[in-house]
């Protein structure tokens, strides 16, 4: 199911644009979304989930217009969507949760929906707290239920919202395969600002910045778009110029792993990662995102 | 919508919050109600359960509506309302939905208080008729009542915090009650837009009995002299009775109607 963006605004109070002439196509198949905090992905992600509405610009979902409500109706019978943080209603048990949300998303067949319930507490693996109310499940529980209730109607498309954030190492690698093996015949929108979730699943990537787009293209071209400007340096004197990547104490020093266009003095060469791309690119500069905040998405209200 | 109701049903049933508040409700009624029951019950059976009903007619929506205040605005609150906003189920069907399964939720012990006391009216004193009173009743004053009331409670607070409107609502509720003279204090007492139903009272089951520490027989509906609002005060006949309840009916139809104006404009 292919996404057209085509020249999107959302404004909010005040003239502040969230979403900043964004053009962008998502085709079939895994595709992340990536950004800082503030980027405009939540506020991207519920325009495409039909519970904002642009301000202006063309959204369409497999040739619907999520700017009509008969065209919202159609992508949300396609939709499976799991939104940043989600809620959940305490007094139910999962089973009655995902049994309600299905029940919304038109599996009216109670054998029907009764199996599908039992099959995705099973992929989620809570079918032995399934008659437990949701009050009493930890946060990690809760994502799981997210997840479940996303996949709920099989949907054709899959938005998924920092889907592995609450989750442990385990549980996060679990579901990101999930997600990837979800997504032969779907399309699966990862939005996240963790950036090996983006490098374990997804070929192609969009990069948000400040409501704009700054890179599309496919992981290995983010990755390499950081050749030539990575590089190490041990020392114990101070931090080397450009952006900081990572800081490891050592016996004779701090190994500083940082990107710039410059070799640092005593800089050695190093082959980038998908997290060295993506902070390279020009419209994300650490300098540039600590002196200038980047507007306010509708999530962050 | 069915799906709504019957989970939103199952939520408030299950909300310890719920029980709380009516437990102090029916404490609130006892005192109330309790003086009275032994005289209530060696009245004959109209008016024995008119006046069951204008007692309950004062605490048990105030408890009925704090109980409500929180439920639409709670989706929005805590997020869950992305989630079902994104599903196929068209909101005003939610609402609804919604509307139906809390107030009904909400309702049931209002409704075992009235049955309860017909219940041991008929059994004491063979009356079976109380019975048909009751239903009579509930379904043509308290029904309409509970209906604007869970209307009222699920909207407002789109615009006013919960709290706010409890307060406001307990204001309201007493100022339009019939414990507010309307000679003395411009009320809405005794007008067609009376939530407590004086029109039907009055005109649908005949009663005329004095209203609480009057002592004397009086009316529930109709011109008041030198009142204010006398406008809204026409003569009791079956056509104003009727008048008064589709007022109500109207009202929640409103106020259902800004609160999926107010969802919707979220989105904007």
């Amino acid at each position: 199911m292919r996404i057209d963006i085509q020249h999107l605004v959302k404004s909010f109070r005040r003239d502040v644009r969230a979403l900043d002439d964004l053009t962008l196509t998502v085709p079939t198949g895994m595709f992340g979304l990536l950004g800082a905090n503030g980027a405009g992905k939540t506020t991207l992600i519920r325009v495409l989930a039909g519970l904002l509405r642009p301000t202006s610009g063309r959204v369409l979902i497999g040739g619907h217009d999520v700017a009509t409500k008969a065209g919202r109706r159609d992508v949300h019978r396609a939709l499976g969507y799991l939104p940043q943080d989600l809620a959940v209603y305490p007094e139910l048990t999962a089973r009655e949760f995902l049994d309600y949300l299905g029940l919304l998303k038109g599996i009216d067949d109670p054998v029907l929906r009764r199996r599908r319930v039992g099959e995705l507490l099973e992929v989620v693996s809570l079918s032995g707290d399934a008659d437990r109310k949701l009050k009493t499940y930890s946060g990690g529980m809760r994502r799981r239920i997210g997840i479940a209730q996303a996949l709920l109607a099989d949907p054709r498309l899959l938005i998924v919202d920092e889907p592995t954030v609450g989750l442990d190492p385990q549980e996060r690698i679990r579901f990101r395969t999930l997600l990837a093996q979800l997504a032969g015949q779907r399309t699966v929108l990862l939005s996240t600002h963790i950036v090996d979730d983006i490098a374990q699943t997804c070929r192609h990537v969009a990069v948000l910045s400040r409501g704009r787009l700054a890179f599309n293209g496919t992981v290995e071209a983010l990755t390499t778009h950081a050749n030539g400007r990575v590089w190490t340096v041990v020392t114990t004197g101070p931090q080397p110029t450009g952006i900081l990547v990572s800081a490891l104490p050592e016996s004779d020093g701090v190994r500083y792993r940082v990107v710039s266009q410059t070799p640092p003095p005593d800089g050695q060469p190093t082959n980038p990662t998908l997290e060295d791309g993506y902070l390279s690119l020009p419209d994300l500069g650490v300098s540039d995102r600590r002196e200038r905040r980047a507007p306010r998405s509708a999530r962050d209200r | 919508m069915t799906a709504t109701l019957r989970y939103e049903l199952r939520m408030q049933l299950r909300r310890p919050a719920m029980w709380a508040v009516t437990a102090v409700t029916l404490v609130l009624l006892w005192l109330l109600i309790g003086p009275e029951l032994p005289m209530l019950l060696r009245e004959p059976a109209r008016i024995a359960m008119i006046r069951t009903i204008i007692f309950c007619d004062v605490p048990l929506p105030i408890g009925f509506a704090f109980l409500i205040a929180d439920r639409l605005v709670r989706d929005g609150r805590t997020g869950v309302a992305a989630i079902l906003d994104a599903t196929p189920t068209a909101g005003w069907r939610r609402l609804i939905g919604k509307y139906l399964g809390c107030v009904t939720a909400t309702g049931l012990p209002i409704v075992a208080v009235y049955f309860g006391i017909a219940v041991a009216y008929a059994a004491r004193n063979s009356a079976p008729q109380a019975l048909l009173w009751t239903l009579a009743m509930f379904g043509a004053i308290t029904l309409p009542a509970l209906l604007f009331v869970g209307a009222l409670a699920l909207s407002v607070p789109l615009a006013a915090p919960p709290a706010v409107f409890r307060v406001l609502f307990v204001g309201y509720w007493i100022w339009t009650s019939y414990l507010v003279p309307p000679r003395l204090v411009p009320t809405l007492s005794q007008t067609v837009v009376d939530p407590v139903g004086g029109y039907p009272i009055q005109v649908f089951f005949g009663y005329h009995g004095g209203h609480a520490g009057s002592g004397g027989p009086s009316d529930w509906a109709g011109p008041v002299p030198g009142a204010v609002f006398n406008v809204v005060r026409p003569t009791p006949n079956q056509a104003t009775a009727w008048l008064s309840i589709g007022i109500l009916l109207g009202l929640s139809v409103l106020c259902l109607s800004f609160a999926q104006l107010a969802r919707e404009r979220r989105a904007q």
